[in-house]
């Protein structure tokens, strides 16, 4: 049977809508799809660079601003040191983690309130630094070697500024956290120095670590206690072995008791 | 026949809002992590599954993979592919997130006094996968069905599809190619 038609016609139905398709893929439609592409990377790499000069980073050259602490005794007492005088009537166990936020916020916001207490001598505080979130910078490590660095600092007798210092500018988890050089320069700056350099006694405490195994042990042992296992309703919270966990930092204990530390209250009963 | 409510055009129209609800996920929580690489960092290191390198490499690369993700979902390029990496993606989240839950992983600082803290956050898990398993879900539909309305790649798929165009009618097939019929009346 003869059809009558003219010219080249595409057949219409699925072979006509395939042709269409063929035509648009192959040509506007590919370039169009490669330039969205290119404009998209390229937005995402302006965005990236943009993020990275806006947040401010720890250049780890720049030295650590000292804070001042009050003038008390300060005795390391194996992996703890106790800032205060020998007689006082209350003992505040200061359970904390150099890189620990909490933490950090404790101490700009109570810091000054323990000051006043020790020096009035009220109560002696017992800071016990923990290696606790050695994983949470990057590099690991900071929390270990900055709990090192302050028992270090305690052994020349500038604990408490060494301690307020690495507090009042704490690096962001997730952060490298301050160098070992940093570390060092703070040492310098709080007056731990022979002359104008660093003092040799406590950079080789620093550098070798001297009390890195014994705070790791430390804190493995603190697990084993039960008056500081995290509790829920009043009860510890336990494992189906019975055994329960260091509830964390930072934890305050006055006298042997845990203390709630939400509100200031705790502080101001002290005298 | 098809039915009407399974037509060309209402399986095009949900797998346009499978893709822009998809592309909306990834766009907002990239440039969540992006903005905070330290926190993200942490938040891997937390699952205790990767060593820190890994940790870092991938708290610093991933949001912006997410992020171009999302904007490619949002103009409507290479579909089926993003949405296949995205799946892939999202079981790994799942994975990592049910071996946390497994393991009883908790968090270990930042908790005044313990509390709720870890009731709260067991309870987290079932709701994260949930949320990841219908993730996962519109992926899925994406992967099977890329054709979305407002999309650069609307043509390539075209041919993928069993209906045509023209709306339902359905013609014996009467080839592939454009063929040009040319006769003459004799």
């Amino acid at each position: 049977m003869n059809k009558q038609s003219g010219g080249v016609k595409p057949k219409g139905g699925k072979g006509g809508a395939k042709a269409v398709a063929a035509v648009r893929a192959t040509k506007s439609g590919r370039s169009t799809t490669i330039g969205a592409v290119a404009v998209v990377l390229l937005a995402v790499a302006v965005f990236a660079i943009a993020i990275f000069y806006i947040r401010e980073a720890n250049s780890r050259k720049d030295r650590v601003d000292v804070a001042t602490a009050i003038d008390a005794p300060a005795v390391r007492d194996g992996v703890t040191v106790v800032v205060g005088k020998a007689d006082a009537k209350n003992t505040v166990d200061v359970y904390e983690d150099f890189l620990c936020p909490m933490c950090g916020n404790f101490e700009q916001l109570m810091g000054p309130k323990l000051d006043k207490k020790i020096e009035s001598g009220a109560i002696k505080v017992k800071y016990h630094m923990l290696p606790m979130l050695i994983r949470q910078s990057n590099p690991p490590g900071y929390s270990r070697e900055a709990a090192n660095a302050s028992l270090c600092a305690a052994d020349r007798g500038k604990f408490p500024s060494f301690h307020k210092s690495l507090f009042m500018k704490q690096p962001a988890e997730g952060s490298a956290g301050y160098s070992v050089d940093q570390i060092l320069n703070l040492g310098v700056d709080v007056g731990i120095k022979d002359g104008d350099k660093v003092d040799p006694t406590f950079e080789s405490c620093v550098r070798d670590g001297t009390y890195k195994a014994q705070l790791d042990q430390y804190l493995n042992t603190l697990d084993d206690n039960r008056a500081l296992w995290r509790m829920e309703g009043g009860k510890p919270v336990v494992d189906a072995a019975g055994k329960g966990r260091f509830r964390g930092t930072p934890t305050v204990v006055v006298n042997g008791k845990v203390v709630e530390i939400r509100d200031g209250a705790w502080i101001d009963e002290l005298s | 026949m098809v039915s009407r409510w399974l037509s060309p055009r209402v399986l095009d129209i949900v797998g346009t809002v499978m893709r822009l609800g998809s592309a909306a996920v990834w766009l907002i929580y990239g440039v969540m992590k992006a903005l905070d690489t330290e926190k993200f960092y942490v938040a891997i290191q937390g699952y205790e599954l990767l060593p820190y390198w890994m940790s870092s490499l991938t708290a610093q690369i991933l949001p912006f993979v997410e992020i171009i993700m999302g904007l490619l979902l949002l103009i409507g390029v290479g579909v089926r592919w993003i949405s296949a990496l995205a799946g892939l993606m999202l079981i790994a989240f799942m994975i990592g997130i049910a071996q946390a839950w497994a393991r009883g992983l908790t968090i270990d600082c930042g908790c005044l006094g313990g509390g709720g803290q870890v009731a709260a956050e067991d309870t987290n898990y079932p709701v994260e996968l949930l949320r990841d398993l219908g993730f996962l879900a519109m992926s899925g539909w994406l992967i099977i069905r890329p054709r979305t309305f407002f999309a650069l790649d609307r043509s390539a798929y075209e041919d993928d599809t069993a209906e045509d165009e023209t709306g339902g009618n359905d013609r014996p097939d009467e080839g592939t190619a454009p063929t040009a019929e040319r006769t003459t009346s004799a």
